[in-house]
């Protein structure tokens, strides 16, 4: 057997593509605007009327355009798929024609059941009537061409457009349009389902267009929301209101993409300007395999406003980098959601890093049928075809807006921005003052209960000391008495070496570092050695100078001698402690000896990590001493240990401008 | 029944912590001290004006009243044998060595767990004192004439040591 077959169409094919090719609504709608466009009209009026049953409402769509008559009509929108645009040749100062694969008018079926056509290509023929029903090609057993399609002379349009043109009325309309959008408000968006349609109709051609090119949208509408305009469709005024980046890929050699930056005076004033003006970037290193050949000339221009988010939004500037073919707009391209260059990812990646905030950056890319034949936008609008033209056309653009963040960045941002590290140190040291001033509330407030406890404790005492407490009793009450103030004197001794802490100076001054030494002796001669029958001496060996908080480094030093004077001596009631002063290179070095039977092993291993001591007490003298000198680049360790006796030391920084020759003292002193 | 030299309050305390102030005048009064107690600058020298108060034990840091030492200076004048004793928890080092400058103050003390101890003779004197015929004339013109040199220098301390209290607040 041996014969041809042919396909034939089902009717629901026709039902498929006008219900499913389109997902937005306002995209439908908007191929009835370009279809006038195309038509060579100058004006499109779009009337809703709407009634709370959105089966009830109707739009009218009326242009002013050439017009059909049946043999047109017949070639042109009975046969889907066929378009007498697509084989269009550009003539210079004509509009070239958007539509081009014969499916725009489909899209009628994504916004109503009922299509009706008025048409007519002059006064003095009589309107031509085509009415759809397009839930009766919904039968799939039965072909296209099989459901008929009622068309007459004998009806005129309700509204009309002029002498000539193309009347669409939709009715059975399966949105409420007098509705708000339903989930979250969208930046940049109105929540209004006709006020989205203006924003869309005022970026539906590229702002600036000549003259005879003239194409006014009006949008009128009853619709009860308040926020809904109603009237002329204006574009919004493109005000350049920080940088322009302007680049081209030329039509000659096809080697090379030169751009232009143009900053406003705000910026001009403001910004550190070292980034050059004008420059070129060879296409091969930007498209690398990719051929150049591939896409054709093309140009675009960026914008980007920093800090005047604001502006933008009273200017109803539309926030994105749009696509324009012959001057009209490629979906979905710069619309909310659509990221095509790239600019929320980079800002997403580098988490505040972004010199470009989406939120104010728009502008425009525009490309050709005649120059870029491959860049074919999909039927389905969502975007251009992908293939070699595409992959160039797309790598270019992003190369493009990576150079614009580069400018931007290194003269806007760089100077201003505060890096997170920063930010987060910021929030760290906040976080630290007021820890620290808790801290030292809470501290003060200690004294309170213990100084309270502490006389309690006394009027106990009282008792104890009257002769009518028996012996027995007494010697207990006096044994709770004494245990409990040591208790308490160890919460005072806590209490005052955290008030120490506190009370400290955190500035650095500049002083001598062995006379300060000999100070702090001083001091712990006269009184704790003193009671201690303890002998401190000093032996400085440096006349070095240092620039640091001297309340710490004070306290520090104390702490060892502290230490030192309350070693363990065994039976010894008398001893001697050591302080050695000295310095080398970048670093000075305290050391402090004692004359001690040293320090337990199990107690050496967890000097500087646990609260312990070898004065009979929990003891945290050591931690915070170690903590406190490496906040300023020092430390603490211990030197030595054994029976003769221990030794630490306290390690400090020399600031290279600080450095003084190293001297010895004559002998015999200290 | 005559009333004892320990029974008329010949102590006042100004302290705001009453649990403090209440274990601080208990153990005075179980060695029969009686003690006057305010919670205020301005209440304290209201009591300081009837009671003629022998010992003024104050702590620096009271709230409702920005007097500081210069109400001390008043109420100095008006009982010039009084003792005024400071009692803090809340001043630095350095600003305690600056409140232990002026003669207006007898002592300084911190508190401590030893306070109710070491406040005791200053109590006991007291309640002595008050007990005491004194040449008021002759003792208040001396002081007077000592405390009008003293006066610049208690409004320059009382300034630091209320900027101290600030700073650590």
């Amino acid at each position: 057997m041996k014969k041809t077959l042919r396909f034939k169409a089902s009717a629901r094919l026709q039902s498929i593509l006008s219900r499913e090719l389109v997902s937005d609504p306002n995209v439908a709608l908007l191929e009835f605007v370009k279809n006038a466009y195309d038509a060579a009209a100058t004006q499109v009026n779009i009337t809703f009327e709407l009634h709370d049953n959105p089966s009830q409402s109707v739009i009218w769509i009326a242009d002013n355009g050439e017009g059909m008559d049946l043999p047109s009509f017949e070639r042109d929108w009975m046969r889907p798929g066929f378009s007498k645009k697509a084989d269009y040749v550009p003539k210079p100062g004509r509009r070239v024609p958007v539509g081009e694969k014969g499916l725009g008018r489909l899209a009628a079926g994504r916004l109503g059941d009922g299509l009706e056509v008025y048409t007519r290509r002059s006064r003095r023929e009589p309107w031509l009537h085509v009415k759809f029903k397009w839930s009766a090609f919904d039968d799939m057993n039965r072909n296209l061409d099989e459901i008929p399609v009622p068309i007459d002379d004998e009806h005129t349009p309700t509204v009309t457009s002029g002498s000539h043109g193309t009347i669409v009325r939709i009715s059975g309309l399966r949105l409420n349009w007098s509705a708000r959008v339903p989930g979250r408000k969208v930046a940049g968006r109105s929540d209004t389902r006709i006020g989205r349609l203006r924003q869309d109709l005022e970026v539906l051609l590229l702002p600036l267009r000549s003259a005879d090119q003239a194409f006014d949208i009006s949008l009128e509408h009853n619709s009860s929301i308040p926020d809904d305009e109603a009237g002329p469709v204006v574009a919004p005024e493109i005000e350049a209101l920080g940088y322009q980046f302007l680049f081209e890929v030329k039509t000659t050699g096809l080697r090379d993409v030169s751009f232009t930056v143009v900053r406003s005076k705000e910026i001009a004033d403001e910004a550190e300007v070292r980034q050059r003006t004008k420059d070129k970037i060879k296409l091969a290193s930007i498209l690398n395999d990719i051929k150049p050949s591939s896409v054709g000339p093309f140009r675009g221009s960026f914008f980007y406003a920093p800090k005047s988010a604001s502006r933008l939004r009273e200017l109803r500037a539309p926030i994105g980098v749009q696509v324009y073919r012959d001057n009209v707009r490629v979906d979905p391209y710069g619309e909310e959601g659509d990221d095509w260059l790239g600019a929320r990812a980079k800002k997403a990646a580098r988490q505040g890093y972004a010199a470009i905030q989406p939120n104010a950056l728009y502008g425009a890319v525009e490309i050709s049928k005649k120059d870029n034949p491959n860049l074919v936008a999909m039927a389905n609008r969502e975007g251009l075809i992908e293939n070699d033209a595409y992959d160039a056309f797309i790598t270019i653009c992003r190369a493009m807006f990576a150079e614009f963040a580069k400018i931007v960045y290194v003269e806007i941002v760089e100077p201003n921005w505060t890096p997170i590290d920063e930010k987060r140190q910021d929030l760290a040291k906040g976080q630290q003052e007021f820890a620290f001033m808790l801290a030292r509330t809470a501290v003060h407030a200690v004294r309170q209960p213990v100084a309270g406890a502490g006389a309690e404790l006394d009027r106990l005492q009282h008792v104890i000391d009257s002769s009518a407490v028996k012996q027995t009793v007494r010697s207990q009450l006096q044994e709770l008495h004494d245990r409990t103030l040591a208790h308490l004197n160890r919460i005072e001794d806590i209490v005052a070496r955290m008030l120490d802490v506190f009370d400290f100076e955190p500035e650095p001054t500049e002083f001598a570092l062995s006379s300060f030494v000999e100070e702090v002796v001083k001091k712990a001669s006269d009184t704790s050695a003193k009671s201690h029958k303890i002998d401190v001496h000093v032996h400085p060996n440096t006349q070095a100078m240092v620039r640091l908080p001297r309340d710490l480094i004070e306290h520090a030093l104390v702490e060892l001698i502290e230490n030192a004077i309350h070693a363990d001596r065994g039976a010894r009631r008398k001893g001697k402690v050591d302080v050695a002063v000295s310095s080398e290179q970048d670093r000075a070095t305290i050391t402090v000896t004692d004359d001690g039977c040293g320090i337990p092993d199990d107690i050496v291993k967890h000097l500087f990590t646990r609260t312990q001591s070898t004065r009979g007490h929990i003891g945290f003298g050591l931690i915070l001493t170690r903590q406190m000198l490496r906040l300023i680049r020092g430390d603490v360790e211990l030197a030595a240990t054994g029976d003769a006796g221990t030794s630490f030391s306290i390690m400090l920084p020399i600031n290279e401008h600080q450095r003084q020759r190293d001297t010895s003292y004559a002998p015999g002193r200290g | 029944m005559s009333t004892s030299a320990s029974e008329i309050p010949a102590t006042l305390l100004v302290e705001d912590d009453q649990d403090f102030a209440a274990s601080l005048t208990s153990a005075f009064a179980d060695r029969g001290y009686v003690c006057d107690i305010a919670t205020t600058w301005d209440d304290g020298l209201a009591a300081f004006r009837t009671g003629g108060h022998e010992l003024v034990i104050a702590d620096y840091n009271l709230p409702g009243s920005t007097h500081g030492l210069r109400l001390l200076a008043a109420a100095k004048l008006l009982v010039p044998s009084s003792r005024l004793v400071l009692i803090s928890g809340a001043l630095s080092p350095e600003a305690e060595r600056l409140a232990s400058r002026t003669k207006l103050i007898t002592a300084f003390l911190r508190k401590t767990p030893s306070l109710a101890r070491d406040l005791l003779p200053l109590v006991e004197e007291a309640a002595h004192r008050a007990t005491l015929p004194t040449n008021w004339q002759a003792f208040a013109a001396g002081y007077v004439a000592d405390l009008d040199k003293d006066f610049p220098e208690v409004a320059q301390i009382d300034e630091a040591l209320r900027k101290d209290i600030e700073r650590r607040d």
